[in-house]
């Protein structure tokens, strides 16, 4: 019951020295921010096909990948998660590997192993299933914590150390993890460290009444995944993740963000609050969201918007509190309807120290 | 008509609804109907200047009886019109209507017997109408002001208010001149200007500049350049608040100031309000006024009073005794006078030796409202008055600087010394030490007529009571003669040494003449002498009171018995009182003859007997001693509460005051601050981004600054945009366009690139944000109900807390 599964296009044969695959088409390292806008849109259009009405977590879904974080998909089974993983893997070119998880999947399993080549009379890595752009791990934890493991330093770092050897990941990269809630039968929930590599979760909830009819009429009888055609180059998605970091981020909302995380970190309710690298990932959620919106610098509203994906999976309840009905999502709520937003100074001292950064 | 249209700089769609008929293609006869409230707030507003103008009627008649049937026929004057701009080609007809409004109402109110249908006039209503105003007429010559409330008062002042009415509506209306409307109003206010002493009063001024500016403001607002407008509110500019803000300051002004400057409509001689129309008052101002009152000849009972003599009194108000100047005045109020008015003691007084007489007098004014008080010579004890009334000794004159003796009843006691021509013989001119210079005092341009004939006149007689007497018969002599006219037809009616001169020579005048020339010449003999102003003793009359076990036998002074006499002083005596005018009041039985004593026609010498003995005169000038204290309180007061009254104005303006600074300040930096930012930051970095990112967080801090005034709740941790998204919904309606600009432009101006905004898809001009803000300032106020708007004025919440 080996649960492997690898259906890559392009032949995986990863180096440690990473270069750029050969494309059918080789778009431009760089793109415009009116070119990020179009691709942005043929890639929602397209997987909106495939998934109905679930336009906000498309949206969210290209929002992470355009963040160059990884997300977790975390649901009851039969809503789709693996459907919008693969989704969002037809729509771009690139090499994509789908990691079913067991509880008997081995950590080697995930970053490859090293064997002896009786003909070279040498060790060979054979490189594990993380080697791709884009990595489905679906029921993640369902395997064993050791193996849950073994994606840590991927996830952060982006490269695998084998044997003393590091290969370094092809970019761009990204894990796609679909989980069933941890209250579910055979399930090992993730150590905060690993949910932490997350930048978001996304639960994807039910469709609408509209939306399930439709899906039952649409995919009767045909997979809709199987129409999908890549919209979008491997090289182009690395060059928009370059585009988003330029988004510029005001004094006022950098703000605004460690305020909500120094908060979060303060609250009564919770064991754990906010990390660094949540908020950092906060940020450059945030970042794409605005590009996505088409706009060049970030909005209070984004952190708004994104906090509760981005945050909720990392923080932990205290007991008590959770005893008495406390949510992450209800804390996070309290937290952003206490937190005030940052604005403008009227006499023009935002303008200039905006300048001046 | 195209050119009605055009008439407007400014065609806002709004405004043009209704006056775009010409426009339609096959125009109605009549045109179409008017819409919106204008032309009744129109009507309203002058209905109620007219009906609070009116309060100004207060004074002229007895009571407020008239009001009902006036509100009637000013309403059935304003209701035509009203119905008539309905159709815009009839609104020119808007004057006839009133006319029939003024007419039919004036049917109805009064006449319903004589026309058809109760309202339709006929003939017959016409000669009804004529009686009714010569009756009116007769009533106004017959009566001083207040007149009694009659149906042809009514009819007069309903008629009056009613053309008034008619006047204002087609001033300030069809001839689209609203700023004369005021005339009008002046005509209201006129009769009691002209014959009442309160004048018009306070109330009636307040509510006539109320009334004018309610005029004023809404002919402005509603009907701006004589065209009513049709639709409903379209943008508010605030001129209401403006106006009403502007309205209530001027108002609190005219109430403030007749208070604050004593004189201003009513106090001390003379009298600004007050011109001396036709109709007289019954107050005695010295001189012309009494002149004035005299030659009117009122029947108007000024006086009653009861006493326990037999025969009337004079009853002094006010004395002369300064004979500079071109005009002789009585003595300017002096603050340091006693107010109290109990054991009074006239300084000088009589001396021990002489026998006095106690007179008890009990004196009501129901018609006379006077600053003097009215009382006998001698005056020991005045009680049962009301307001504060200060006793001057050196005058024995009552006198009130904030009171006044209409309707009052009081009681005098008074002491006078029994003059016989015996002690009279013997008394001796004043040495001058105890008498104040101002009553033997003659100015420098004593004509010499004067002089000489006094001295004539004297002859060889030797004692001052012996010189006296001669002139009193000089001037009752037949060489003169009484008569109210001759000085007005040669010119020399008031006062004067001049007006003097004049009267030695002609010989004709009347009491203030005689009693002016026998005061001057006594002077020039070394007697002091002033000049006495009251009442004559009038008529006796069937009333009987008693009062402390003795009889009181009433009096009456009416307007004709006005009069002055000369009191001249004698030493050891007093002042004692002379009577050289002819054919007037009655001559002192001291003064006549024994053997000639021809008796005169009027009533007894004014002393009369009471059985009491008497005690021992109350020692001198205890009055001028206690002086100093008290009476500037009352007077200092009206200032105090002006100017804490406008401090605590100032105050409850400070919130709105402030928020009206603040929100014209930010206005002006988003439109205009192109200029500014390259003005102030000319250091170079300046001249680009930073003003338009300072005007889109200005005029972002200002939208929400209304919206929190306008009641909007202010959560700091909502985003920009989710205050947006709720302060539209505040909005209501449709989707203020204006709000994504304003929004977007301070989301770019506070959280972008200050750079990315000026090349980047275009900053919106200075101008076009300006103009979204304030169209946003205007959709709040327009959605917003009355009291958040009053509150939002006033009390602006954003003033507090600043979001």
């Amino acid at each position: 019951m080996n649960a492997q599964e690898t259906f890559t296009a392009a032949s995986p044969a990863p180096a440690p020295v990473s270069q750029p695959p050969a494309s059918p088409f080789r778009a431009p390292r760089s793109v415009d921010s009116e070119h990020f806008a179009q691709l942005s849109q043929s890639i929602m259009a397209v997987m909106n096909t495939v998934i109905d009405g679930k336009e906000e977590a498309v949206k969210l879904a290209l929002t992470v990948m355009l963040a160059g974080g990884h997300l977790l998909l975390e649901d009851v089974p039969g809503v789709g998660k693996t459907l919008l993983a693969k989704a969002l893997a037809r729509t771009v070119d690139c090499s994509v590997n789908r990691i079913q998880f067991t509880p008997d999947l081995l950590p080697s399993d995930i970053t490859g192993v090293s064997i002896f080549n009786q003909s070279t009379q040498a060790f060979e890595f054979r490189p594990g299933a993380i080697f791709a752009n884009l990595v489905i791990g679906d029921e993640i934890n369902r395997a064993s914590a050791k193996t849950q493991s073994a994606l840590l330093e991927s996830m952060a770092e982006h490269q695998v150390s084998v044997d003393g050897t590091s290969y370094t990941l092809e970019e761009p990269f990204m894990v796609i993890a679909t989980q069933n809630p941890i209250e579910m039968e055979g399930t090992y929930p993730l150590p905060e460290a690993q949910r932490d590599r997350f930048m978001a979760r996304i639960s994807m909830g039910y469709p609408d009444t509209g939306a399930e009819l439709a899906m039952l009429e649409t995919h009767q009888s045909v997979n809709p995944l199987d129409s999908v055609q890549p919209v979008a180059s491997a090289q182009q998605v690395a060059a928009m993740i370059e585009l988003v970091t330029e988004v510029h981020v005001s004094a006022a909302v950098k703000a605004y963000t460690v305020n909500i995380g120094q908060a979060t970190r303060a609250h009564p309710d919770l064991r754990l609050g906010a990390s660094p690298r949540a908020l950092l990932q906060l940020l450059r959620a945030a970042k794409a969201a605005s590009a996505l919106a088409g706009r060049g610098f970030v909005l209070p509203d984004d952190i708004h918007h994104l906090a509760h994906h981005v945050l909720a999976h990392r923080l932990i309840v205290e007991r008590r509190a959770a005893s008495q009905g406390v949510t992450a999502a209800t804390v996070i709520a309290e937290v952003l309807a206490s937190i005030p937003v940052p604005g403008g100074m009227p006499d023009g001292r935002a303008a200039k120290d905006a300048r001046n950064r | 008509m195209s050119k009605l249209l055009s008439g407007r700089a400014t065609p806002e769609p709004g405004h043009d609804v209704g006056r775009g008929i010409p426009s339609e293609p096959a125009p109605k006869l009549l045109g179409r109907p008017q819409t919106g409230p204008a032309r009744w707030v129109l009507a309203a507003s002058v209905f109620a200047a007219v009906m609070g103008t009116s309060l100004s009627l207060r004074g002229l008649v007895v009571d407020f009886s008239w009001f009902p049937p006036a509100t009637l026929v000013v309403a059935c004057t304003l209701l035509f019109p009203a119905l008539l701009r309905r159709r815009l080609p009839l609104s020119p007809f808007a004057p006839v209507g009133a006319l029939l409004g003024w007419l039919l109402g004036l049917t109805l109110v009064f006449f319903p017997g004589t026309a058809l249908l109760g309202f339709v006039p006929t003939p017959a209503t016409v000669g009804a109408a004529l009686e009714l105003a010569s009756r009116a007429s007769t009533l106004i010559m017959t009566n001083n002001a207040p007149v009694p409330s009659a149906p042809a008062i009514f009819f007069l002042i309903c008629a009056g208010l009613g053309f008034a009415a008619l006047l204002i509506d087609t001033i300030a209306i069809t001839v689209a001149m609203p700023a004369a409307s005021a005339l009008g109003l002046v005509l209201i206010m006129l009769p009691a200007a002209l014959t009442t002493k309160a004048g018009v009063g306070t109330v009636g001024f307040m509510a006539a500049g109320a009334g004018y500016l309610l005029v004023l403001g809404c002919c402005n607002w509603y009907a701006p350049e004589g065209k009513i407008r049709s639709a409903s509110m379209v943008q508010p500019t605030g001129i209401l608040s403006r106006a009403m803000a502007l309205g209530a300051a001027v108002v609190l002004l005219t109430a403030l100031l007749p208070a604050a400057i004593p004189g201003f409509t009513q106090g001390s001689f003379p009298q600004g309000s007050r011109l001396n129309g036709p109709s007289g008052v019954s107050e005695l101002d010295p001189m012309i006024s009494l002149g004035a009152n005299l030659r009117q000849q009122s029947n108007e009972v000024a006086l009653t009073y009861l006493s326990n003599s037999t025969s009337a009194h004079y009853m002094r108000l006010s004395t002369l005794e300064d004979f500079t100047g071109k005009i002789w005045q009585p003595a300017s109020f002096d603050n340091s006078l006693d107010p109290g008015l109990g054991q009074l003691s006239p300084a000088p007084a009589a001396g021990a030796s002489v026998p006095s007489l106690d007179t008890l007098t009990v004196i009501s004014t129901p018609n006379l409202a006077s600053e003097w008080l009215p009382a006998p010579l001698s005056v020991t004890d005045v009680s049962g008055l009301d307001g504060s009334w200060l006793w001057d000794p050196e005058r024995q004159t009552i006198r009130s600087s904030t009171s006044s003796t209409a309707g009052q009843q009081y009681t005098v006691r008074s002491k006078m010394p029994r003059l016989s021509r015996a002690v009279l013989s013997t008394a001796s001119a004043a040495s001058g030490a105890e008498l104040d210079p101002v009553f033997s005092a003659l100015p420098a341009n004593v004509p010499p007529i004067v002089g000489t004939t006094a001295r004539e006149v004297a002859g060889d007689q030797q004692s001052p009571y012996a010189q006296a007497v001669a002139l009193q018969d000089y001037l009752r002599s037949g060489a003169f003669t009484y008569s109210l006219d001759t000085p007005v037809q040669d010119g020399y009616d008031g006062s004067g040494m001049d007006v003097l001169a004049k009267f030695l020579d002609v010989k004709s005048g009347y009491c203030i003449h005689f009693s002016a020339a026998m005061a001057v010449m006594a002077r020039e003999l070394g007697i002091p002498s002033r000049i006495a102003v009251g009442y004559a003793p009038g008529a006796s009359t069937s009333a009987r009171a008693e009062l402390d076990g003795q009889t009181l036998n009433g009096f009456q002074a009416t307007g004709r018995d006005a009069h002055a006499w000369p009191e001249l002083y004698f030493q050891g005596l007093g002042w004692v009182p002379f009577e050289p005018t002819p054919a007037r009041g009655s001559v002192p039985d001291y003064t006549q003859d024994d053997t000639a004593a021809a008796p005169q026609a009027s009533a007894e010498p004014t002393v009369a007997a009471s059985a009491t003995p008497t005690s021992t005169p109350s020692a001198t000038a205890t009055a001028a001693a206690v002086a100093a204290g008290g009476a500037s309180s009352t007077t200092n007061r009206w200032p105090l509460v002006s100017g804490v009254s406008a401090a605590l104005l100032l105050l409850l303006a400070t919130p709105a005051l402030a928020r009206m600074v603040v929100r014209r300040r930010r206005l002006g930096q988003v439109r205009g601050s192109p200029r500014w930012g390259s003005g102030l930051g000319g250091s170079g970095l300046a001249d680009t981004g930073l003003a338009g990112t300072a005007d889109a967080l200005v005029a972002w801090r200002e939208l929400v600054a209304t919206a929190v005034d306008y009641g909007y709740d202010y959560d700091p941790a909502l985003t920009p945009a989710r205050h947006a998204e709720k302060i539209s919904r505040m909005l209501g309606r449709s989707d203020p366009g204006g709000l994504a600009l304003v929004l977007s432009s301070y989301e770019q101006a506070a959280y972008g690139k200050a750079e990315s905004g000026k090349n980047s898809n275009g900053a919106p001009g200075n101008d076009e944000l300006a103009d979204a803000l304030e169209t946003l300032l205007a959709r709040l106020k327009t959605t917003a109900t009355p009291w958040q708007r009053f509150r939002a004025t006033f009390l602006p919440p954003s003033f507090l807390t600043r979001p």
